[in-house]
């Protein structure tokens, strides 16, 4: 399994408060291929941020810490990185982009500016005298803009940040994140601030960019039909913990576990029969505090058995490339 | 960034409906103006040589021959008001300038990088904080004998402190905000942040600020010059001018009243000043 570009194993991930332990992230496991586009889906609170985060290096220690586990990138862990190691991983290697357009860039400075910092920083990191070569930079931020299909970019880039609607500033925070040619792109909830047009269109171009320069993508959403728009693969995660896995369309038509199946059902049909109402998953998210001993979504399960509250069952395989974490499937 | 003339038309016009602030920047450039003529042309600019001392021409009420009056010696108070300007402006501005630039990288870099850095940092701070800023000024001064700079280096030592907490509580704010989230994800090296995002963000309520303080500068540093220890005699400075007519206040109100109104002018000046400049550093003001 050499083909990984990142590898996820075991990750625990707590928050430690005056208010009590969270545990944000329960032994997960997820492994992104080269060029593939991974969703991550679940519910709010559900530690799909939190992994981005962990990834990225980002958690704010204090209050949160990791238990255990190890994130493999490059063959090394970057749990293990200092701040100085993992600046030089940011942007290069792994990059991301935020799911508000409108406090992702810096007001008071040009587009232009914003997007030649990032090209700056890659042009140095492979060739120092590139990166002062300010002719170079502008060339390659006008490209960039090009690419984002951002109309007239000579000007573009001599804008600010507010004279720009919210879709314009996502397009410029994509070029951002993928004008440093990054191996992992982690994009948390990129269009859940968009309205429905605009989020189309910002999809096909993540998509289409993605794979001109041969990145992966770890694609965190709470919609379903985002995620089937642009994942290749699908990651299931409920109360810190992945419950399922597998390819977009196996996870759509073959959903295993009663969760997946619950979140399925809850999501309305584009044709067929018209339902009298949506089926809805009684119950809340858990407090993290408070997590369920066994299956953390037992409470709210419409099989529930009573090995359920104790047993904890891990990601096993049922069929090539379908994980799921549930006691029905253990036989 | 090139500015171009756009911006500044922008500038200008965000200006022009703020009347106050025109106000402000008509007294602060007349200031400076006044200490720029006062250094090229010396005191041949002013009707009455300040240092001559007369002593028949002594207590003179305000009139169309000395507009401020004369002082004890029979000096004429408005001559000694003008040939005052640079050393108020200088002690003004190198005490909030140098304070700015300390004040300003220490809370900078204590805010964004936190933890240890920011605790040993901010208790330094404190130290010169819990020390009353005109005792310590004092002290310093004190120790460091008369004279101008040692005035201005002694009132350095308790000014700082305010513009590192300012700077603190902005970097703070503004390392939540996720642009920095952003910049770091780019792969910005910690160092290139605070430079290029933090203190940029910072500046402007710094600056507010600071411009609000000169005014407080040159009243401080002329209570030093009260106790002996800046301008020495008979170098005229504003302050040093209040508190000698304090004795007279009685009988020759104008000796004291009237470079104090000239402080609270300039003062008052740099604050409008100020306000102004806040609104047309403001992004959402512009619009």
């Amino acid at each position: 399994m050499t083909d990984h570009i990142i590898q996820v194993n075991e990750l625990s991930v707590v928050f430690e408060t005056l208010q009590g332990r969270y545990s944000a992230l329960d032994k997960v496991d997820l492994a992104i291929n080269k060029s593939e586009v991974v969703g991550l889906v679940g519910e709010s609170g559900c530690g799909k941020s939190t992994l981005a985060l962990a990834i990225m290096g980002l958690l704010p220690r204090p209050p949160a810490k990791v238990l255990s586990g190890c994130i493999m990138f490059n063959g090394t862990n970057l749990l293990t990185y200092t701040e100085k190691e993992m600046e030089k991983v940011r942007g290069t290697g792994i990059s991301m982009i935020f799911q508000e357009p409108l406090t992702s860039l810096n007001p008071l400075f040009t587009i232009g500016d914003q997007l030649s910092e990032t090209i700056r920083i890659k042009m140095q990191r492979q060739n120092e005298h590139d990166g002062r070569d300010e002719k170079k930079v502008r060339a390659e931020v006008v490209e960039w803009l090009k690419r984002v299909d951002l109309a007239d970019p000579e000007s573009a880039m001599e804008r600010y940040p507010h004279e720009w609607s919210g879709g314009m500033r996502q397009r410029v925070m994509i070029a951002m994140a993928l004008a440093a040619k990054p191996s992992l792109m982690l994009a948390d909830e990129p269009t859940s601030a968009l309205d429905v047009t605009t989020q189309a269109q910002i999809l096909t171009l993540v998509k289409s960019l993605v794979r001109e320069v041969k990145a992966s993508v770890l694609f965190i959403s709470h919609d379903l039909a985002v995620v089937a728009q642009i994942a290749d693969r699908v990651a299931v995660m409920y109360a810190g913990m992945v419950m399922e896995e597998a390819p977009v369309n196996e996870i759509f038509e073959n959903p295993l576990h009663p969760y997946t199946q619950s979140l399925m059902g809850a999501f309305p049909k584009e044709t067929g029969v018209r339902k009298a109402r949506l089926e809805t998953i009684p119950g809340s998210v858990p407090n993290l505090a408070r997590i369920p001993p066994g299956c953390p979504f037992h409470p709210r399960c419409k099989f529930v058995k009573d090995q359920c509250s104790t047993a904890r069952p891990g990601l096993r395989e049922t069929s090539p490339g379908h994980k799921v974490a549930c006691v029905m499937y253990t036989q | 960034m090139s500015i171009d003339r756009k911006e500044i038309a922008l500038t200008l016009d965000v200006l022009r409906r703020d009347r106050l602030a025109i106000g402000g920047i008509g007294v602060v450039v007349l200031f400076i103006l006044t200490s720029f003529a006062v250094l090229i042309f010396g005191n041949s600019l002013v009707p009455y040589d300040p240092t001559v001392v007369n002593i028949s021409a002594a207590f003179q009420a305000p009139s169309l021959q000395h507009l401020f009056g004369t002082d004890n010696l029979g000096r004429d108070i408005f001559s000694r008001c003008v040939v005052a300007a640079p050393i108020d402006a200088e002690i003004g501005f190198s005490i909030v300038l140098v304070s700015v630039l300390i004040g300003g990288i220490v809370g900078s870099w204590a805010g964004y990088v936190g933890g240890r850095v920011d605790e040993i940092l901010m208790r330094i701070t404190d130290i010169f904080i819990a020390v009353p800023t005109l005792v310590l000024a004092v002290a310093v001064g004190v120790a460091l004998g008369p004279g101008i700079e040692h005035v201005i280096e002694a009132n350095l030592v308790g000014w700082w402190p305010v513009y590192a907490r300012l700077a603190r509580a902005g970097a703070l704010s503004l390392k939540e905000s996720q642009f920095i989230e952003a910049a770091k994800v780019a792969g910005l090296a910690r160092f290139k942040i605070i430079i290029k995002h933090i203190i940029p963000n910072n500046i402007s309520p710094i600056l507010v600020y600071a411009t609000l303080d000169i005014g407080n500068a040159i009243l401080y540093a002329s209570v030093l010059s009260y106790l002996g220890m800046g301008a020495q005699p008979p170098q005229a400075e504003w302050g040093r001018m209040v508190f000698d007519g304090q004795v007279y206040l009685t009988n020759a109100w104008w000796m004291s009243i009237l470079p104090g109104l000239v402080i609270f002018t300039v003062a008052l000046g740099f604050n409008l000043f100020g306000d102004g400049l806040r609104d047309t550093l403001d992004p959402r003001y512009r619009k």
